[in-house]
């Protein structure tokens, strides 16, 4: 199943929360590619959260493997795997509430070594790519809007130039506007830039950009369409 | 870098918070400065005072023995009671042990001038206090360390010291700026006070004529059988003139012509009186004295004459070399009528409130300390807890475990330095007050042990202690004020470098303590279960 293209390659993979008393996720086997968005779409509690903390690197599988490239999450350094490879746009943000947008990317550019040689300039940059402006930008994350603060979460999951993009439910805040627009973002980081982009979601305007649409249920995954 | 930029926008991100960690780090520096301060200085006077009187040798009759010894020789009712004496040559060779670092000597004897008049020299014979001439039934001596003691025998205006340079040293006394005055460099030679030297017209290169007069202490067992009071009696090649006292008993006596070149003039900056209270007699005046070497003085002296006062001071190398001084002592010559001992009672008696100030000191710091700690690492406990979800982000955007326990122990540092700086001012300040009123209580608690008037002594002021031995012929017994001491009851506190590395180090200990804790509490979160109990 691994295949050189794959990025990520999930075999059985399977998780089981410890106080649970079925598993979340039952021996999955997946393929995600370079260049592509694939979308997960399924019922609350089907386990695609799940998935997605497992792929980024957040939690470890209780069966089966997952491969980065060629390797192994198990033999690689999880910390440094999150910070450099994977980008995640997480359902609740997960932003640093007392500091301000900005700040947000320019820490999230730390702590993976960016080598960028303005980082907060980057950082305005990129903020103004999902419509943040400079003055919103300097804003602390309480004193913004949902839409505004999952636009800093998508800024921040990009400003490491990650290969791996994990989205959860990321335009489940914006209006139609500027969900179009972050959805091109998408887009061109897949199809222009190469990345792998995998987003969690129920909205249908996502799955129809996708290009493979895995459907979970009761912990099982499943191919349902690819283009 | 970042780590240390962020953990310094964090800082002033949570100020409540840091306000109130910073509040408790603050009180514990300032009061373990105040704390160490208290204790190392009270551990240095201990230290200075221990070595001061535990290294300083005392030797004094054994009363007990010498009672005895005057009951085991009574007869016909009688009890003759004699001080023992050690022989000034004998003292002098005690100096030569190998347990001693170094000894100090200088000896003094009443003397008087039929050619020179001293100082209020008038006043006395209008008082009619004090004989102007040799013979005089009255003298007063005045010791260097300030006692005043009176003696029937050995009348004399002047006091005539030998090897006492002392005040020189100190600065007390100095030659005058004349260009010729100099220091005795041989025997026969003299410095005399200026205020002498111009009453008298003496100059240097002058000779003074003194006349000293020495007792000889008859033995017990001597026949004086037909002698009768103003007979002459010639013992040990030297003639004396007896003097018939209370009970039959006779005085010898001779009179000794001193003829001393004068070397040089000085200056004393002491009053000529040791207080005002004192009748002004020349006896008693600082300014009739005539110093020459201490072997001029000895040399007037004859087997068994016991006018002249010699002071002997020994110095062990280490309080632990004392056996091995008496030892010595003993195989020279010392007899087993006097103890060889250290002034261990009055080391007690003065450092008793410093020892107790540094032992409440040192327990209110360890208290400090541990509550300190305990608070400390509360209240950091709570700020991790509260900082979970910012811990989880940085974890889960891929922050390594260390680098975020880093984050927050430079944090815990720079607010613990900006502590040390305000802490160490703080506790600086308010250390001698706080030991003033302390060591206040401790001496007045003290007092009820101790007896004798006299002024409170402070660090550095050693004064005139009971460490010396005179060794009159006569009498010997410890000198100095050695009863009169006080508890120390002030104390001089100052913040040495020692001390700011100890504090230094306590306060790294206790960020690093606190910062362990956040990083035990760290090691457990796991980013993810941080995140979903948030969400």
């Amino acid at each position: 199943m691994a295949t050189s293209a794959n990025v990520l390659t999930l075999h059985k993979v399977s998780y089981k929360y410890d106080d649970a008393k079925s598993f979340a996720l039952r021996r999955v086997d997946a393929a995600f590619e370079a260049g592509k968005i694939y979308t997960i779409i399924g019922k609350s509690g089907s386990g695609k959260s799940t998935l997605l903390s497992l792929l980024a690197g957040l939690d470890v599988a209780k069966g089966g493997e997952i491969l980065y490239g060629k390797k192994s999450l198990k033999e690689l350094d999880r910390d440094d795997y999150r910070a450099r490879n994977i980008g995640v746009v997480f359902q609740g943000y997960n932003l640093l509430t007392n500091t301000t947008a900005v700040k947000n990317i320019v820490l999230s550019m730390d702590i993976s070594g960016s080598k960028e040689a303005d980082k907060k300039q980057y950082a305005y940059d990129l903020l103004a790519k999902v419509g943040i402006n400079r003055e919103t930008a300097e804003r602390k994350i309480l004193k913004l809007s949902g839409g505004e603060q999952q636009r800093v979460a998508i800024a921040r999951a990009l400003s490491h130039e990650p290969n791996v993009i994990l989205a959860d439910e990321p335009t489940g805040n914006l209006d139609s506007e500027t969900e179009e627009e972050i959805l091109a973002i998408f887009a061109s980081l897949a199809h222009d830039e190469g990345k792998c982009v995998i987003i969690v979601t129920h909205s249908k305007r996502i799955t129809a950009i996708a290009d493979v649409i895995y459907g979970m249920n009761a912990g099982s995954l499943t191919q349902m369409r690819a283009k | 870098m970042f780590i240390f930029t962020n953990a310094m926008e964090n800082l002033l991100r949570n100020k409540g918070r840091n306000i109130l960690i910073m509040t408790i780090i603050f009180l514990i520096i300032a009061t373990t400065v105040v704390a160490l301060i208290i204790n190392n200085t009270s551990s240095a006077v201990i230290e200075d005072y221990k070595t001061r009187f535990s290294s300083q040798v005392s030797i004094s009759p054994d009363m007990e023995k010498v009672r005895e010894e005057a009951m085991s020789g009574a007869s016909g009712g009688m009890i003759s009671m004699r001080m023992p004496i050690i022989e000034p040559e004998l003292l002098l060779s005690f100096a030569q042990s190998e347990a001693l670092q170094r000894s100090e000597a200088y000896a003094s004897v009443s003397a008087d001038s039929d050619s020179l008049t001293a100082i209020d020299q008038s006043d006395d014979e209008e008082n009619g206090s004090g004989p102007a001439g040799p013979g005089g039934s009255i003298s007063g001596s005045s010791g260097p360390g300030g006692n005043v003691g009176f003696s029937i025998r050995g009348a004399g205006n002047y006091r005539l010291y030998g090897g006492f340079w002392e005040a020189f040293n100190n600065g007390t006394r100095a030659l005058v700026d004349d260009g010729i005055s100099a220091l005795p460099a041989a025997d026969n030679e003299c410095l005399v006070s200026q205020e002498l030297a111009e009453l008298n017209g003496i100059k240097v290169g002058d000779i003074i004529r003194l006349q000293v007069q020495m007792s000889y202490d008859i033995p017990a067992d001597a026949d004086l059988t037909g002698y009768a009071d103003g007979d002459s009696y010639r013992i040990n090649g030297q003639t004396y003139t007896l003097n018939q006292g209370l009970s039959d008993i006779f005085f010898a006596s001779r009179t000794v012509e001193v003829a001393l070149k004068v070397t040089g003039i000085y200056d004393d900056l002491n009053d000529a009186y040791d207080n005002e209270n004192m009748p002004k007699m020349a006896a008693f005046n600082h300014r009739n004295e005539i110093l020459t070497t201490l072997d001029t003085l000895l040399s007037l002296r004859s087997t068994n004459e016991n006018n002249i006062n010699l002071i002997v001071t020994y110095f062990l190398k280490s309080p632990d070399l004392l056996a091995d001084f008496e030892a010595y002592a003993r195989d020279a010559g010392l007899s087993d009528l006097f103890l060889v001992t250290t002034d261990a009672a009055s080391y007690d008696r003065i450092v008793k409130p410093v020892v107790a100030l540094k032992s409440i000191t040192l327990t209110f710091m360890i208290v400090v300390l541990v509550l300190g700690a305990i608070i400390l690492i509360l209240l950091t406990l709570i700020a991790i807890r509260e900082r979970k979800y910012e811990i989880g982000v940085l974890r889960a955007m891929g922050m390594k475990k260390a680098k975020v326990a880093l984050g927050l122990w430079t944090e815990l540092l720079v607010m613990t330095a900006i502590c040390l700086v305000l802490g160490l001012g703080v506790g600086a300040l308010a250390a001698q007050p706080i030991t003033d009123v302390l060591i206040t209580q401790q001496a007045e608690a003290a007092a009820p042990d101790t007896a004798g008037p006299g002024g409170p002594m402070t660090t550095g002021s050693g004064g005139p202690i009971g460490v010396s031995v005179i060794g009159a012929p006569v009498m010997i017994s410890g000198s100095g004020a050695g009863g009169n001491l006080q508890p120390l009851s002030e104390m001089d506190i100052a913040i040495g470098f020692d001390t700011i590395l100890e504090i230094i180090a306590i306060a790294l200990l206790l960020a690093t303590l606190s910062g362990l804790v956040s990083t035990s509490r760290i090691t457990r979160y796991e980013p993810i279960r941080i995140l979903m109990e948030r969400n």
